[in-house]
């Protein structure tokens, strides 16, 4: 099979480097020889031509650069090396690359590791901040509106977690959850007035869903006191829920003015 | 005329005592490459005193860099030359790459010996400008440093299948260069 020409000059090249005539080492590549002698000629030039040399007096100061350069090193605190299981041969993007992404990954996983903590739990926290930074961060009321019920759904499921796990009701859960739906029916008098059944109906159902869960665990709260703060609270759903029955029967839904809801 | 590098042959060792920042090691290692980079940087910047310069300035991040280095110095090495001829262009502005399409207004002044086979450094310096900096690279480590092509394979990270190619395409430029020359030549004696 015929070779390339560049394959062919290379021979040539280390052929004439060991010795042997050009006239020889050309008949073994008849179809370039001509182009291969003038190339080798040019070879021959670049090779023949004296090498520039550099002064003595370069090479001197570049020795002195040296010494003096060395000896600043040596002067220099030395870093501490990472062990070779730490050793990450990458440029400076990858590696912060890396830890974003390893930083996104903890944080996603401490974000949905933190769902179903309860207060006390350690991550616990992060699931408070998650929630507040969710709240601040959407504009738009309905959307405000759609936390503000999901959070005091959430508060509900965290106190019967709470008394499942400590066997104790939790009272400052308990008027999370309802100062949270309070917080809801003001936002949905704020928002524009076809928008508001949706909501309104939501949260009465919202009242209805955590009167019964509430009711159901009334049989397993022991103290006196956590049962009168759990029936006060029982009762505040069951007026809620009534008011809001009326209301929407009416055709009514809270407007400028406020919600009126029962008291508490 | 054939050049033969020494090379230094208890390399490796020099090396491991270079890393400990001793000061022989590390003057024998700027003794036997200082030539090296010196006409790697000549036959790519303006003056000599630059090259003499830059020759320094790589010395002295070896001096800096020394003690993390891996793998083969001598790629290492030149990765540093390279680095810094690239901060020089970019201080100076990059000399002009001429296409050969450019060359009949452009000829080499110096560049008339070619028959005689006399060439001075000089006149290697302005040819070489003619190719891109891949192929003077090849043409400079192959034909003035005397390098195999597996070492410059390994210096310029290429295959050795790419270092032939750019070696015949790097001497066919030269030779439209000198062909050109000798036209221009003619045409100015008739």
């Amino acid at each position: 099979m015929k070779k390339p020409i560049e394959e062919a000059l290379d021979i040539c090249l280390k052929q004439i480097r060991e010795g042997r005539p050009l006239e020889e080492v050309l008949k073994q590549f008849p179809d370039y020889a001509d182009e291969l002698k003038e190339l080798l000629a040019i070879a021959k030039t670049i090779k023949d031509t004296p090498l520039p040399q550099p002064s003595q007096q370069g090479v001197a100061s570049c020795l002195v650069k040296l010494a003096r350069a060395l000896q600043s090193q040596r002067q220099k605190p030395r870093k501490a090396r990472l062990p070779a299981y730490l050793h990450f041969p990458f440029p400076v993007w990858a590696r912060a690359s890396v830890f974003a992404v390893i930083i996104a990954f903890i944080s996603w996983g401490a974000v949905n590791l933190s769902a179903n903590s309860v207060p006390g739990d350690l991550l616990y926290p992060v699931k408070f901040v998650t929630e507040r930074a969710k709240f601040y961060l959407t504009a738009h009321p309905m959307g405000k509106v759609e936390l503000r019920i999901t959070y005091s759904e959430e508060r509900m499921q965290e106190l019967v977690r709470n008394l499942n796990k400590r066997g104790e009701l939790s009272t400052g859960l308990l008027k999370a959850m309802l100062d949270e739906a309070t917080l809801a029916l003001e936002d949905i008098s704020r928002l524009p007035e076809r928008e508001r059944p949706v909501y309104f109906s939501k949260l009465e159902y919202l009242h209805e869903y955590q009167k019964d869960v509430l009711e159901n665990l009334r049989p397993g709260v022991a103290s006196p006191q956590e049962k009168e703060e759990l029936d006060n609270a029982i009762q505040l759903c069951q007026n809620r829920r009534q008011w809001m029955g009326t209301m929407r029967r009416r055709g009514l839904t809270p407007g400028r003015w406020g919600p009126r809801c029962g008291g508490r | 005329m054939e050049r033969h590098r020494k090379g230094i042959t208890n390399l490796e060792d020099i090396l491991q005592r270079a890393r400990r920042l001793d000061e022989s090691a590390l003057a024998t290692l700027a003794k036997e490459y200082y030539s090296t980079i010196f006409r790697y940087f000549y036959y790519r910047t303006k003056t000599r005193e630059d090259s003499e310069d830059l020759t320094a300035e790589v010395f002295l991040r070896v001096v800096s860099a020394i003690e993390s280095q891996k793998g083969n110095f001598l790629p290492w090495l030149f990765r540093i030359a390279k680095n810094l001829l690239t901060d020089y262009y970019r201080k100076r502005g990059r000399l002009r790459e001429i296409s050969l399409e450019e060359i009949g207004n452009k000829l080499l002044p110096g560049v008339h010996k070619y028959d005689k086979n006399i060439l001075q450094p000089e006149d290697i310096k302005k040819m070489l400008s003619f190719l891109t900096d891949e192929q003077r690279e090849v043409i400079t480590l192959k034909f003035l440093e005397d390098y195999s092509n597996e070492e410059i394979a390994q210096t310029m990270n290429k295959s050795v299948g790419a270092i032939k190619a750019l070696q015949f395409r790097g001497l066919s430029t030269l030779r439209a260069i000198l062909k050109k020359e000798g036209q221009y030549k003619n045409e100015k004696t008739n």
